[in-house]
């Protein structure tokens, strides 16, 4: 499972595209491209699983492992549950 | 003496004559000369050694007792000092959004066309100045972080290589500074645009459209919207001090790219993006 951690804020474009993403701790800024109302319910989820990541996103799971790894990397994600 | 760059105030302690002369020939009536005034920034350009001043001379630009840049040839002087007043707003100003941009404005309405590569910006800004546009920046968008107006600054505008003799064929009158030959930008010259009384009538005013312009040889002048996540992603990674003002500049820019559109525009011909923007733009 991964857990989504609590540190960062997101825009979600009226425009219906795209999300912007910004980690208060490190003050990155990471975007992520597709319909941002399927992204929307992504980051509503407090954990999810591989193939609940797929449905949500609908992509190949090539591509699933790579935006979850993309996730991790930013700290958007964890695989540890908050304490 | 002090100049007024309208958002800021700059005091020239010391610097050649040649920088003083063309100080005088930019910002005109912008110059207060004797002023106890409080300054923003003291600036001077000085030959770090007698040897520098004689033996292929150097200058060096402080602000304050510090120098930002190592020393660069004389004969680049004038650019020195216009280089060293933008990294003093652009490094020290964190109560704005600062993003490296020209803001171009017709009606009231603001347009900023941020720096990309290629832009060809100055030469735009240079244009659209000379031909009844107001030029609030041809280096920086000065962003309200509240209201989201953009504020005018009252500076030369930076000229690069073929660029000069274009303009220089465009406007036969307008006003330059020498050419400062082989700078890390090639040949350089400034010109001015408006007078500082005119510049006085400028005020804030609201930013309409975010243009990403690309100068391409025997191109139709060809407008297309973007997304507003890459409109937002190419403003973020312009700003000079997105990083320090972390989630306010994130809340700003997402404000800002909410409230215009984000175009990004092939062009050849600058006529045809005048007629092209004000049709757009409703300007």
């Amino acid at each position: 499972m991964y857990y989504l951690e609590n540190s960062f804020k997101t825009y979600y474009p009226t425009d219906g595209y795209g999300v912007a993403i910004f980690k208060t701790d490190s003050r990155d800024t990471i975007f992520f491209q597709g319909p941002n109302d399927k992204l929307k319910k992504l980051f509503e989820l407090e954990c999810f699983d591989l193939p609940k990541f797929q449905q949500l996103i609908a992509c190949e799971l090539p591509d699933a492992v790579q935006l979850i790894d993309k996730l991790l990397l930013h700290n958007i994600i964890s695989q540890n549950k908050r304490t | 003496m002090l100049i007024d760059v309208g958002q800021y105030l700059f005091r020239v302690n010391s610097a050649p004559s040649i920088v003083k002369n063309n100080l005088d020939l930019m910002y005109g009536d912008a110059i207060i000369e004797d002023s106890l005034a409080p300054a923003d920034f003291t600036v001077s350009l000085k030959h770090d050694s007698l040897l520098r001043k004689f033996l292929k001379p150097q200058v060096t630009f402080y602000l304050g007792s510090n120098s930002p840049f190592k020393p660069l040839p004389a004969s680049q002087s004038y650019p020195v000092m216009e280089w060293g007043m933008n990294w003093c707003i652009a490094a020290t100003d964190f109560n704005r959004l600062i993003v490296h941009a020209a803001v171009l404005v017709k009606n009231n309405k603001a347009i900023v066309f941020p720096a990309t590569p290629g832009s060809g910006k100055s030469t735009l800004s240079a244009y659209f100045a000379l031909s009844g546009w107001k030029l609030y920046s041809d280096e920086m968008a000065i962003i309200d972080l509240d209201t989201l107006q953009v504020m005018p600054l009252f500076r030369p505008v930076c000229l690069k290589n073929e660029s000069i003799s274009l303009v220089k064929k465009w406007f036969p009158q307008s006003i330059f500074t020498g050419i400062a030959k082989d700078t890390q930008k090639g040949d350089v010259a400034h010109l001015r645009v408006n007078s500082f009384a005119e510049y006085q009538t400028f005020s804030p005013v609201d930013v309409v459209a975010i243009v990403f312009p690309k100068y391409q040889k025997n191109s139709q002048t060809e407008p297309y919207k973007i997304s507003k996540i890459a409109g937002f992603e190419k403003l973020a990674g312009n700003s000079f001090n997105y990083n320090i003002l972390g989630n306010t500049a994130f809340d700003t820019i997402q404000r800002l790219v909410e409230q215009t559109q984000q175009v990004e525009m092939n062009y050849n011909d600058l006529s045809d993006v005048d007629d092209l923007l004000t049709s757009e733009f409703t300007l």
